[in-house]
């Protein structure tokens, strides 16, 4: 039977600039990073390590449609179909102007919440989770590289050098069980 | 920082090609025989109507023609023409000079290797200024209602009470010396940026730096006002018993839209002639950011408008969107929807992907668009009130333009000439060069 726990290498650092360069090194020997834990948002380590563009902006755009859709729907159901009214003289059906804040407001609204869950969803944040964390300092001053380790076509010793060569302060291994 | 990455960059200057340079001619010739024609056509459909006027007077259709009846001449459309394209090239000229402060205020370096095409936008700036000098001198009478003869005096028939308030804005001090003062003043200040800008180059160091960001905070603070007072005087009086607080910043939101539109295309046509090679698609990427944002800021400005004036259904201020909507059988309606369109709809949706804020052809498309819809946008803010029912979309209003736009993209070419098309001493030219928006 397969095995089924992951093993993890982790490399950790205390420059930003050499875990880009460890992680271009490490792609450009054939090694797949699985992820890498920053304090801050490193710039260009996206672009490093080869993540494609999110899809959070979609998410988005349909949230923010449902928003539209939504305030204008409610809107007409409340002001012309179920109990028209007549506020300030104002036709309540054919003439759009009123609707509009509330239309725009609820977009809004809804767009941000939309992405803000879908956010929480894909980074899986649940509230209540307890952190994982490789070190404390990770969410301080210190940056880790993870690599998973394969089973197949997997050089551990070469990712090791690679790791201290880069400038590494330590590397531990880690087993999950999944 | 371990590692610093600088790139190294050479003095690089711009020179007009003599393709550019003959078609630019050729377009600025093309639009002033257009506008001649046009001139001649108006003058034509002017005494066309003048002669049906007299027609129903003789026939004995007095009443509410002779009296009430005194309407725009054609030269009034002429004049509106000549204040419509010179209000629009210069506000679009003063955001060049206004983005250089924001971002000067504002700390911010990823646009400092643009920095020179806003820079050689304010080049424009005394021409604009003379443009509207002629204007205000020669369309004085057929522009401005509250400049009419006896209209602030009491004892003549023309009296208006309501006019005779805002005596103290709409007089001859604001209109001939405070209003081309505050030009003057808008020019000065792109002299004196410019210069710090030069004399960087020549010397280095920070110190200009630092004196551009001192001089920024004012020439905001002045921008503000002085730009609020413009758009009162030369735009606002036209309509002169209605007004609108949210007025200059309405013209402010097409200023920066505009002016970020024309600046955009500027930066692809230079780096399309193979300058600027360091500008890539994150700084487009930006631009394109800015284009659909204040698209956006234009629309929450007109909806402000609009809306307030709607919901409170008072006559004094309704009688500003009666005309445009209503007035005269509707005849500036199609302009007046089609205008949210251009300034709002087509941005918004063609500029939402970031796919389509980096692709250079479709850039081009919508800052085509939105200068055209920012164009109509003017024309629906001077015509209605000082030209009514004679205005129109002809030869005139077809050639005038075009003679402008050629007019200004010649000046701002030439301006760019004149200096190394980027400040290479610039402290944050080595930000702006790595600018990088993220995957």
């Amino acid at each position: 039977m397969a095995n089924k726990n992951k093993k993890f290498i982790y490399g950790i650092y205390d420059d930003a600039d050499a875990v880009i360069h460890t992680v271009e090194k490490l792609r450009s020997q054939g090694v797949d990073v699985h992820d890498c834990y920053t304090p801050f948002p490193v710039h260009g380590l996206d672009r490093a390590m080869g993540i494609k563009r999110s899809n959070l902006t979609i998410g988005a755009f349909i949230s923010g449609t449902i928003g539209c859709i939504t305030a204008i729907v409610f809107q007409l159901y409340v002001m012309v179909g179920d109990w028209p009214m007549i506020i300030g003289g104002k036709p309540n059906w054919g003439y759009f102007p009123s609707f509009i804040p509330v239309t725009f407001e609820l977009t809004i609204l809804f767009t941000a919440f939309g992405i803000g869950i879908l956010f929480f969803i894909r980074a899986r944040m649940i509230h209540g989770k307890v952190e994982d964390l490789v070190d404390l300092r990770q969410t301080d001053d210190l940056f880790v590289v993870a690599v998973e380790e394969k089973e197949h076509r997997f050089d551990k010793e070469a990712v090791n050098r690679t790791l201290i060569a880069e400038g590494a302060l330590e590397i531990r291994e880690r087993e999950y069980n999944k | 920082m371990a590692h610093v990455e600088t790139e190294h960059l050479t003095e690089e200057r711009y020179s007009m090609t003599s393709k550019t340079r003959n078609i630019l001619f050729a377009v600025i010739g093309i639009g002033l025989i257009l506008t001649i024609i046009g001139i001649f056509q108006v003058k034509g459909a002017g005494a066309e109507h003048a002669a049906e006027h007299a027609a129903l007077v003789s026939n004995g259709h007095e009443a509410g023609l002779t009296a009430e009846h005194h309407g725009p001449s054609w030269t009034a459309r002429v004049w509106a023409n000549l204040l419509l394209n010179s209000w629009y090239t210069l506000i679009i000229a003063v955001c060049g000079v206004f983005f250089i402060a924001v971002n000067y205020a504002a700390n911010a370096g990823w646009a400092s290797g643009l920095k020179r095409i806003p820079e050689s936008f304010g080049a424009y700036l005394p021409i604009g200024l003379l443009f509207i000098l002629i204007v205000i001198i020669g369309g004085k009478q057929d522009l401005y209602h509250w400049a009419h003869d006896g209209i602030m005096d009491p004892d003549s028939p023309n009296f208006d009470a309501v006019l005779k308030t805002k005596e103290w804005f709409l007089n001859p001090v604001f209109y001939y010396v405070v209003i081309p003062g505050i030009l003057l003043a808008f020019f000065l200040f792109h002299r004196m940026f410019r210069k710090f800008s030069l004399n960087e180059d020549r010397i280095g160091g920070v110190k200009f730096f630092n004196k551009s960001v001192a001089w920024s905070g004012p020439f905001i603070f002045i921008f503000a006002f002085g730009f609020s007072l413009c758009a009162w005087m030369l735009i606002m009086s036209i309509d002169s018993h209605w007004f609108s607080t949210i007025y200059s910043i309405y013209n402010f939101a097409i200023s920066f839209v505009a002016g970020l539109a024309a600046m955009t295309m500027f930066a692809l046509f230079l780096k399309g002639q193979g300058y600027l090679s360091f500008i890539n698609k994150e700084h487009i990427h930006d631009l394109g950011k800015f284009m659909f944002a204040f698209s956006i800021f234009w629309t929450y400005i007109w909806i402000s408008q609009y809306l307030l004036i709607w919901y409170a259904n008072l006559p004094e201020e309704t009688e500003y969107f009666y005309k445009r909507l209503d007035g005269n059988g509707g005849q500036f309606q199609f302009q007046f929807w089609l205008n949210l369109f251009l300034c709002f709809g087509f941005p918004f949706l063609g500029l939402m992907t970031r796919n389509a804020k980096r692709n250079t052809t479709w850039l081009y498309i919508v800052g085509t668009i939105i200068l055209v819809g920012h164009w109509n946008d003017v024309y629906l803010m001077i015509m209605p009130g000082a030209v009514g029912e004679m205005a129109g979309l002809g030869l005139l209003e077809l050639g005038m333009p075009v003679f402008f736009a050629g007019l200004f993209i010649y000046v701002v070419l030439q301006a760019f000439e004149k200096a190394p098309t980027f400040p290479l001493q610039h402290p944050y030219l080595q930000e702006s060069v790595h600018h990088d928006v993220g995957p």
